[in-house]
């Protein structure tokens, strides 16, 4: 079997000596929650961020909310007002979530948008057990017969967020790392009946912002949306 | 501190193509540094195989979430083989919604070869020359006959198993006996050659014989089944069986892993590569190294994401792109559509180790190869994967047979031995429009480096595909005697079937394509490009022989530049 040369020495030349900058984090919705963790120095610090409100700037999502991050040396330090904007996503692939009435009791202004959702909206395991096929995947015929492509079109949805958060203090989070410009990558797993629902809201969100054509009208819809359930 | 060290030539990414230039530039006498973005591998710890998914936590599925929250794109990771993976958690890349893109990375010492799907099947001139034949998009600047010395050269090398079957647009090479049909797969030859089809042994890369002299610490296959879990005697090719130690025996290569390559760094005069900069995945330190060649095989969109990463005055677009082509022309193959079913008459049959072979048989392409076949609603055309057998976990039990206790379990029983499936594998016709671009918004990975924004949907032309692909299948499974079960299915993403290709095409002409008929970029002489970004069009036949063909030609020509001084 191959050994690696593992330290070619001298043949490479080091370039870097300042303080590092954390880059980008890694979270996942839990609820309305964003959880995570990054490592520094080989350190693992947990984080989360907690939106509280959601508006619309220049045309972009931005979330407004705490950034509380559990430093190994420091223990929980916080930081509030921190501002997230969503600047690109990452189209999910695979199973398209369950479509389902919003928690929030506000399905009548958050009504699935095609009537091919409402169809799978509506069809349950119990309903479609057709052999070879999971439930919700359910072989698709285009207006002329052909098959559709997964995870396009009315099945798609959103599976990370990406954003920009306002600049951090190192100090104050107790991070020894440049925080002035972290990217937040926010993948959109859901396993609670919260998540799905701000998945859902996230995807609308999307394709009203973040495609070729803008719909701004839709996208406050979704804000609003996402503004009630960030009271509860 | 600045490093006087200069190589021969640097390799980027150490994967089908990687190893084998780093195998053949070694052997022609080049002091060569191979840098790799992910860390090594070590079989006896990293490969899992013959593990028993009860014989791990969580019966082989792994930790509740672990896919979906980290490796949600790695379609083909597994719990046994999640570490040959990227995490996607730190490897963004974006699209616009709705229209998604599965990238599936190998970041890792011997890179996809690790776990590839080993189909080995070469293209002919119906594919080289693909435009000639139907008008659409453009020829490769290179014949079937300029390829196929080396594709005979690669054959020999890493060991193909198959059948020469005669077939002109699938041409023959040198192979080993090939793995015998199970009696599913031969009722399906005989359904496929009912309906005027034929279906052939998959030829795959793996021993089926006794190695040959070169081929030190291979094996013949002992028919495991666990492939894409890395293979502990080496009867599949990959490069860290094949390529790399024989590179590394010749003293001449430095093998640097956790090297994440951010640009190619270029000379201000003259425009040419003087090295790249790269960093250290770990400890995250920067480096810079020199070298007097380039080659780029760190996977096809991983190598076109470094040249338009390569900014600098002279390549104000990305490195060798004054053309404004890098980056176009993106294709995968796709499947997702096919039939399954099972033949009644070995339903209830004494089971066997089937599932131990991991091939099956292929119906080739037999669209669109003349007048006579020619299809009215699409151009080129597809195969189709098939398998027919016993299988751990058999899919059927949850498709087919519904119930519960004990008569479920003798229906799965019955059923067990019976099931047959076949899935497409299609062209994707290039189009200018489905490309790849540094994402606009400023979207950048964990290192810091801007990432790819994907654009790439298919044409009315792959849908037609589909749909026929959709019909023929079913008519073959009923030619065959099965009952069929399911027909059709979704298209897969574009991305799924792992084999994107193009955006950095070759071509004879610079305004429209990046790369010479040599894999050599046309504005910048001492870089290569050797992967799949290097692909004029997809054909419908799985890529990597013919990366490993080109990757041995360009290397031969880059050796013979060097040594008369025109690098």
């Amino acid at each position: 079997m191959l050994r690696e040369a593992e330290n070619p020495g001298s043949q490479v030349a080091r370039l870097t000596g300042n303080q590092r900058k954390l880059h980008s984090i890694h979270g996942v919705l839990r609820g309305r929650v964003v959880d995570g963790q990054f490592e520094v120095q080989g350190q693992p610090y947990r984080f989360s961020f907690v939106p509280t409100t959601a508006a619309l700037v220049v045309g972009r999502l931005v979330l407004t909310g705490r950034m509380t991050v559990y430093s190994p040396q420091l223990g929980m330090r916080f930081v509030d007002a921190v501002e997230a904007q969503a600047i690109a996503i990452q189209g999910g692939v695979g199973v398209s979530p369950v479509r389902r009435q919003l928690l929030t009791g506000t399905a009548q202004t958050s009504q699935t948008s095609t009537s091919e959702q409402k169809m799978e909206q509506e069809k349950g395991p119990e309903t479609d057990l057709q052999p070879g096929l999971h439930p919700f995947e359910t072989p698709r015929l285009d207006e002329l017969g052909r098959p559709v492509v997964e995870s396009t079109g009315p099945l798609s949805f959103a599976g990370v967020l990406y954003f920009n958060l306002s600049p951090l203090n190192d100090l104050t989070l107790g991070v020894p790392m440049d925080l002035s410009k972290v990217q937040l990558n926010l993948r959109l797993a859901p396993t609670d009946d919260l998540a799905r629902d701000l998945q859902t809201i996230f995807s609308r969100m999307t394709d009203a912002l973040y495609d070729d054509v803008i719909d701004e009208s839709a996208a406050r819809e979704q804000v609003e949306e996402l503004n009630r359930i960030f009271k509860f | 501190m600045k490093s006087n060290k200069v190589f021969d030539a640097l390799i980027i990414g150490s994967g089908a193509s990687g190893g084998m230039a780093a195998k053949e530039l070694t052997a022609r006498g080049f002091d060569v540094l191979l840098l790799e973005a992910g860390p090594p591998v070590n079989p006896a710890r990293d490969f899992t195989h013959h593990a028993w998914p009860y014989q791990v936590m969580y019966r082989g599925f792994g930790p509740p979430g672990w896919k979906q929250q980290e490796q949600w794109m790695q379609d083909t990771a597994s719990h046994f083989s999640r570490h040959f993976y990227v995490k996607d958690s730190e490897h963004p890349y974006t699209t616009d919604p709705g229209k998604p893109f599965m990238w599936v990375r190998a970041r890792i010492v011997g890179g996809k070869t690790l776990h590839w799907g080993r189909l080995s099947w070469r293209l002919s001139d119906l594919d080289f020359k693909a435009a000639s034949h139907d008008g659409f998009g453009d020829d490769w600047p290179i014949s079937y006959a300029e390829l196929a010395p080396y594709y005979d050269r690669v054959e020999e090398f890493i060991g193909v198993s198959g059948n020469a079957d005669g077939l002109p647009h699938l041409p023959d090479g040198k192979y080993m006996p090939p793995m015998p049909l199970t009696c599913g797969e031969h009722l399906l030859r005989k359904g496929a050659e009912k309906t005027g089809r034929r279906a052939i042994s998959m030829r795959v890369a793996m021993l089926t014989s006794q190695p040959k002299s070169f081929m030190k610490g291979r094996r013949k296959c002992h028919y495991c089944g666990h492939c894409g879990d890395g293979c502990d005697v080496n009867a599949m090719f990959s490069s860290i069986a094949s390529t790399l130690p024989l590179a590394a025996a010749t003293g001449r290569l430095t093998l640097r892993p956790n090297s994440i390559v951010r640009h190619i760094v270029t000379d201000r005069n003259t425009g040419k590569a003087t090295g790249v900069a790269f960093i250290d995945r770990v400890t995250r330190d920067e480096y810079e190294v020199n070298a007097k060649v380039v080659v780029l095989a760190a996977s096809t969109l991983e190598s076109t994401r470094i040249l338009l990463n390569s900014r600098s005055q002279h390549h104000p677009q990305g490195l060798g792109n004054s053309s404004g082509m890098l980056g176009r022309y993106l294709v995968d193959h796709f499947g997702g559509i096919g039939a399954s079913g099972f033949f009644p008459m070995l339903a209830g049959r004494d089971p066997l180790n089937e599932d131990g072979k991991a091939t099956g048989v292929f119906i080739p392409r037999f669209r669109n190869l003349d007048q006579k076949t020619r299809h009215p609603k699409f151009l080129r055309g597809y195969g189709f994967e098939c398998g027919a057998g016993t299988s751990l976990f058999p899919g059927m039990a949850r498709r087919l047979i519904t119930g519960f206790g004990a008569d479920y379990k003798k229906q799965v029983r019955r059923f067990y031995t019976a099931p047959v499936g076949m899935t497409v594998r299609a062209a994707m016709l290039s189009r200018f429009e489905n490309y790849v671009e540094l994402d606009p918004s400023g979207v950048v990975d964990a290192w810091g480096i801007p990432v790819l924004k994907m654009h790439i949907q298919y044409s009315d032309n792959e849908r037609e595909m589909a749909k026929d692909a959709a019909e023929t299948s079913e008519e073959i499974l009923r030619a065959a005697g099965a009952e069929v079960v399911s027909t059709g299915g979704q298209m897969t993403a574009p991305g799924r079937i792992i084999h994107e290709l193009g955006t950095a095409r070759m071509g004879n002409d610079p305004k429209t394509s990046v790369l010479n008929r040599f894999n050599q970029m046309h504005e910048v002489k001492n870089v290569f490009v050797t992967d799949g970004a290097c692909f004029v069009s997809s054909a419908n036949q799985n890529p990597t022989l013919t990366i490993l063909a080109l990757t041995l030609r360009a290397c031969e020509y880059l050796a013979d530049e060097f040594k008369r001084g025109e690098l």
